[in-house]
């Protein structure tokens, strides 16, 4: 069965049960991936997958379920499902299903066929590694991959929207083995199109970052000016993204819910989430109900302007819909996350900022955030890689470290922002930005001793 | 197969899960859902090709299979077994998850709420979840291979959130089996609500970790994932395979204390990373991994056999249908050792004793981990003294096996959720209470 004709079986099964408020959401995505190893591509894969979730408003509500199976017999469970689900949720009755239009759907832009380019792509990438330095022994991870999704919305009140997003990304890992030591670096670079992917240029800062780490050595314990670099900062900012979320602050899952129109960071900092900023790889025109998306000013100045929403929080909160329902994935119940959300670029450059303290420790890698990082609490104490820093010179690489600290602290604790703005892989919603980022004060452990 | 490709497979899977979630004291969601696909393996060589799929129908199937033999093959048509069908020895559950009512579920995390709230005006906030999840599976090989598996598993999760107006801090615990209902005639949700209520109350009133290089005791259970992040996934095929493992090629050397004997075992009865047959059809088995500190074996499965020519130790895994399987852990832990707890900590003169664990991570290349302690408590002259938060623990797995010196008798495991290549599946982690003799403690003081 098709989709259309499951989403008629639906509409009927809804009906005939007395359900005459609903939503069916779908998402159908599909990845390649390839990994080379000496020469030859030695991994394949391929995957494809269409999953719905009907959302139904029963006796005030809300019910979920959901399936990947599309036949008539699975329609009539599916709205079974959901009926008992809403007869056991106890969630507040503001949860709508908002009426909307019906859009055709745009054409496919996904390429048909990315096998023959990501080939190309990850063997010139594990070459590139190899030839890039005698030192590199082995290549570790040397992969390429495309991904599509597509997403559908078709609800009773009219809405029948749908929209699509892809992208491909390259993942270069080279070894480099000395003195007994053992050093590897990852760069992942991404781009709309298989063909786009300069898997040579990856490969070689990955061997240029894996080098650069040979004799690293821990620092001493003690509080240091941190420069987080671009990287560093975003999967923090994606890490905490939770404190900003209306639904997190309704919850009392984050301090920020009665810090509306207050100072929350440094003057200097502007938190910006644009759906369609042009930048980015994934724009969304509409959230996961179906409402349409807004470019929304977090912070502005230091000052938190909004939190994000999506119409049941703004609803429990009294603020506007921001436009950032969310689904984690298809079957997931509605929460709020960002769409492109970025920390805006300040005026000096990278090496301004590096030069700006007697001494720093410039972080280009943090590891562990899903562990070491609590997005409840703000506070965070991770592996961390990088630089120390004196005078805007490099002294020597370090590794064997912790940063610890807490997020909330740190937005007030920004001391500049460079103009270098670079953004994460995509993934949820879309993805997170940041340029690199001046921190006066953070803890840091490393070798015994004070 | 008529490509010439060495192995082929067929894993297909039709799951079905429910999972209810309470915030706020209200049951804020409940969602049934199904999954079923296919996933298609072809090797030739050491090169492998996988293609997964929820469409179902033969065409889309035979295509499946064809995308999947060109990308790795062309030669002359291979043999294939013929097919014996089995039905593995797993674990039937006493109470089938989907034949209990959702009222009955909401009633369990209503009561957990309850006893969280209850053990202190502090818990502003408690989060629970109950999960259940039936996986059928049928998996087919080239190699006369034809087996089909029920995994059923059953889990508890709560999250506590103690504030006292300026700040948050959080206490958890998600205890779950391979198991139907039945889970819950042994475990009492309310003890396990009031675990995770005590330990967000203890972190509210905890001074900052220091930070430094000190000797540090880690209790049992879940603490097991020091392991688990330091060692067990550069023990895993898929890693040594290539030598892109610090252990690699040191099967018969000594890579840890004398102290230390670390297994994985897949079979323990009803245990959380349990199952008859891994993902590759091969029944899962007990691994001894390092005995007395000498490495036994790595963890094998079917691709790092041909790579390394060792025989595969069931460990071959995948979190669903759209995953290649690959070398997991299933229960791994460190065994009882002969040291008595209260001489553990009586050995430090200043040290981190952390009796609860967070997760961590590390690079199987280089060996670098992290992980988090959610609980932990300074000890000052061999004596336990106040609690500390905000703790990590950073090192080399190579390094922190040899400085395992002193191994506890009371051995325990915990539930986590592993990710990696193949997605994320379930693993227990354990081990008696431990001593590092010394480690990388960050903090904020």
């Amino acid at each position: 069965m098709d989709m259309t004709a499951f989403k008629q079986a639906v509409d009927r099964a809804a009906r005939a049960a007395g359900v005459d408020c609903f939503e069916l959401y779908s998402r159908q995505s599909g990845s390649m991936e390839l990994e080379a190893y000496r020469g030859a591509v030695e991994k394949f894969s391929s995957s494809q997958t269409l999953g719905v979730c009907l959302r139904v408003l029963c006796g005030g509500r809300m019910g979920y379920a959901g399936t990947q199976v599309l036949s008539e017999q699975e329609a009539q469970r599916l709205v079974g499902d959901a009926i008992d689900s809403a007869k056991v949720a106890e969630n507040a009755d503001i949860d709508e299903i908002l009426p909307g239009e019906s859009r055709p759907a745009a054409d496919s832009q996904a390429e048909r066929d990315p096998y023959p380019a990501l080939k190309e792509a990850v063997l010139a990438g594990e070459a590139a590694c190899l030839e890039g330095d005698g030192r590199v022994s082995a290549v570790a991870d040397a992969g390429t991959a495309a991904a599509w999704s597509r997403r559908a919305i078709y609800n009773s009140q009219g809405l029948d929207v749908s929209d699509e997003s892809h992208y491909a990304y390259a993942v270069m890992g080279p070894v480099v083995r000395q003195g007994g030591d053992t050093y590897n670096e990852y760069e992942i670079d991404y781009a709309d199109s298989s063909a786009a992917l300069d898997t040579a240029a990856t490969a070689r800062r990955a061997v240029e970052s894996t080098l650069s780490f040979i004799g690293s050595q821990p620092v001493a314990a003690g509080s240091y000016a941190v420069a987080l670099s671009p990287k560093v900062s975003y999967d923090l900012l994606e890490t905490f993204c939770g404190l900003f979320s209306g639904l997190a602050a309704y919850k009392g899952l984050s301090l920020l819910g009665d810090k509306v129109g207050t100072a929350v960071a440094a003057a200097c900092v502007d938190l910006i989430d644009d759906p369609l900023y042009p930048g980015a790889i994934c724009r969304r025109a509409f959230d996961d109900q179906g409402f349409a998306t807004q470019k929304t000013a977090v912070i502005a100045g230091g000052v938190l302007a909004t939190l994000l929403h999506n119409q049941k929080t703004a609803a429990l909160m009294g603020a506007q819909n921001t436009g950032n329902a969310y689904k984690g994935s298809y079957m997931s119940p509605l929460t709020v996350a960002p769409t492109n959300l970025y920390l805006a670029p300040g005026h000096c450059t990278q090496k301004e900022l590096l030069a700006s303290r007697e001494e720093l420790l410039y972080i280009t890698n943090v590891k562990g955030l899903h562990a070491g990082a609590n997005p409840t609490t703000g506070d965070f104490s991770l592996e961390s890689k990088g630089f120390l820093y004196q005078n805007g010179r490099r002294v020597r690489p370090v590794s064997q470290i912790t940063m610890a600290g807490n997020y909330y602290r740190l937005l007030l604790d920004i001391a500049a922002l460079a103009d270098d703005l670079t953004f994460s892989l995509p993934g949820g919603a879309g993805q997170f930005g940041s340029p690199t980022v001046l921190v006066d004060r953070l803890s840091v452990s490393g070798e015994s001793g004070q | 197969m008529s490509t010439g490709a060495d192995f082929a497979e067929l894993f297909y899977e039709d799951s079905l899960s429910h999972s209810l979630n309470l915030i706020d004291r209200k049951v804020e969601s409940a969602v049934r859902g199904h999954i079923r696909g296919v996933g298609i393996r072809a090797i030739k060589g050491l090169h492998s090709v996988y293609v997964s799929s929820c469409d179902m129908s033969p065409a889309a199937l035979i295509t499946a299979a064809k995308q999947a033999a060109v990308a790795c093959c062309s030669g002359q048509p291979a043999k294939f077994a013929a097919l014996t069908a089995l039905k593995a020895d797993g674990q039937w559950p006493k109470i089938e998850p989907a034949g209990v009512e959702s009222a009955k579920k909401a009633h369990l995390l209503r009561r957990a709420d309850a006893a969280a709230r209850d053990y202190s005006a502090e818990i502003a906030q408690v989060s629970a979840m109950l999960m259940d999840k039936t996986q059928d599976v049928l998996i087919a090989n080239t190699q006369g291979l034809y087996v089909e598996d029920r995994r059923v598993r059953t889990r508890f999760y709560i999250s506590a959130i103690a504030a006292d107006g300026t700040q948050n801090q959080t206490g958890s615990e998600g205890p779950g089996a391979s198991c139907g209902y039945e889970l819950f005639e042994r475990l009492d949700v309310c003890d396990t609500a009031r675990s995770a209520a005590r330990q967000a109350v203890t972190m509210l009133h905890a001074t900052e970790c220091p930070a430094g290089v000190m000797p540090v005791a880690i209790e049992n259970g879940f603490g097991g994932v020091i392991f688990h992040e330091a060692c067990g996934h550069s023990l895993e095929s898929a890693a040594v395979g290539k030598g892109n493992s610090e252990f690699a090629g040191k099967l018969g050397q000594k890579i840890a204390s004398s102290k230390v004997t670390a297994i994985d075992d897949g079979t323990i009865p009803g245990a959380w990373g349990s199952t008859a047959i891994d993902d590759e059809g091969r029944p899962t088995q007990r691994t001894v991994l390092i005995e007395n500190g000498i490495l036994k074996s790595y963890m094998v499965d079917y691709l790092g056999s041909l790579e390394m020519g060792l025989a595969p130790t069931g460990s071959g895994r995948r979190e669903s249908y759209l995953y290649a399987p690959t070398s997991r852990m299933r229960n791994t832990y460190i065994a009882p050792g002969k040291d008595r707890d209260e001489d553990i900590i009586a050995s430090m003169e200043r040290g981190l004793y952390c009796k609860k664990m967070g997760g961590g991570s590390v690079n199987p290349v280089t060996g670098e981990f992290n992980f988090a302690v959610s609980e932990g408590y300074l000890v000052e002259n061999g004596k336990i003294r106040y609690p500390v938060r905000g703790a990590s623990l950073i090192g080399k797995g190579s390094q922190v096996l040899f400085d395992i010196d002193m191994v506890g008798r009371n051995l325990d495991h915990g539930q986590g959720m592993c990710g990696a290549a193949s997605g994320s599946v379930p693993t227990n982690v354990g081990q008696p209470l431990i001593r590092l003799q010394k480690i990388t403690v960050g903090g904020k003081q």
